[in-house]
């Protein structure tokens, strides 16, 4: 049987005051936790176009800032990584060369790669990126259709692998997830069901929800699922 | 002390939110495990303590890194053992997936037969006249 380690509270509230963080200047989040945090999964939600994908270049950018010989994992299931829209959002062209993109064939793939990240990272990193978690609304969809019950449980093992690789690691991770946005926010039941992130709540401590208002961007911000403050936002290419 | 399990049902951090208010908090003393595969809620651990800095020293947490490691746990009957590890209270929040519910049920039976065993689950896995049930009061 694997060794579970006991912690104690006092221990894993020393670890969270002692984090540190990639500041992306988003104040909502920067002010309150420093940015993204390592050791944590953080998931971005909204619809499809939004501005995930432009979010995660983001923390890119703001990380080669920090550090400019820093490694990242960008997992592409998606397809739609445009390298164009990277570029223009890191001012060397060389650091390209230190993201490792990863294309998944199938959500059987890419739990299986990162279950192998589990017990060993195979290369420094200072940032995991998952764009998207599921792929695409239809990916999901076939996903949990198929059998409900062992998929939801083999999500729920492989956000607890990501969870295991963040924490051992101690490196951000970040998520996106499509989830079909109202004015509401993502407050009713239903959305929270959506494409298996009743999962993800579980998991995952701190989440940003991009949307779109009267052509503007809005950006909320849970922490443990309570809402810590929301804001006007504006996703663009950085340069 | 025989007593069953107590059991909070419904969203996993409606659970601990209302586990945490100050009628339970009792529960917490003098040493609880808790053991949860999801997040730990720190920030609802820390605005409900914040007034009980006592009670901070007595909680210690074990994460199952799987859901087969967490059933592996209830198989082998470890958790007998916490006792007499000073262990008053075990809490125990059971994954929705969990594929071992009467082990789960004997086990949790057994063990409330000599300390406090409370439950976070989201649906009622158990038959109900097993567990005392705490249901939040509709709004």
């Amino acid at each position: 049987m694997a060794v579970i380690k006991l912690l104690s509270l006092n221990s894993i509230l020393s670890r969270w005051n002692n984090q540190r963080a990639i500041p992306i200047k988003i104040p909502i989040l920067d002010d309150t936790i420093g940015g993204l945090l390592h050791g944590h999964i953080h998931s971005v939600y909204g619809d499809s176009g939004v501005g995930k994908t432009i979010f995660c270049f983001r923390a890119i950018h703001y990380l080669f800032q920090q550090r400019n010989d820093a490694r990242i994992l960008y997992s592409d299931f998606n397809g739609h990584l445009r390298i164009s829209n990277l570029k223009k959002m890191i001012t060397e062209e060389k650091s390209l060369d230190q993201i490792e993109f990863f294309k998944p064939k199938s959500f059987t793939e890419q739990i299986i790669f990162f279950r192998n990240l589990t017990e060993d990272l195979h290369f420094p990193c200072d940032l995991i990126i998952l764009d998207t978690f599921f792929g695409s609304p239809l990916d999901a969809i076939d996903v949990l259709t198929k059998n409900q019950r062992l998929w939801k449980k083999r999500i729920y093992n492989h956000l607890l692998d990501l969870k295991h690789i963040a924490e051992k690691w101690n490196i951000p991770i970040l998520l996106t997830n499509h989830l079909k946005t109202s004015k509401d926010g993502f407050n009713s039941e239903s959305d929270r069901e959506q494409y298996g992130n009743e999962l993800l709540n579980l998991v995952v401590p701190i989440s940003l929800l991009i949307y779109k208002q009267e052509l503007k961007h809005k950006i909320e911000f849970r922490l443990f699922q309570d809402l810590v403050s929301s804001t006007e936002f504006p996703l663009v290419i950085l340069q | 002390m025989t007593q069953q399990p107590i059991a909070f049902v419904g969203q996993y951090h409606e659970n601990v939110k209302h586990f945490l208010e100050k009628q339970y908090l009792d529960l917490l003393k003098p040493k609880v495990l808790w053991i949860d595969c999801n997040v730990i809620p720190i920030l609802d651990l820390v605005t409900n303590l914040r007034n009980y800095p006592d009670l901070i020293g007595s909680l210690f947490f074990l994460q199952p890194k799987n859901l087969e490691i967490f059933e592996n746990l209830i198989n082998t009957g470890k958790l007998f053992s916490t006792k007499n590890q000073g262990f008053s209270t075990i809490i125990i929040s059971i994954p929705d997936h969990c594929t071992i519910r009467n082990e789960c049920n004997i086990l949790l039976g057994e063990l409330s037969k000599d300390m406090r065993v409370i439950l976070f689950m989201k649906e009622l896995l158990f038959p109900q006249s097993d567990v005392l049930l705490v249901q939040e009061e509709d709004n």
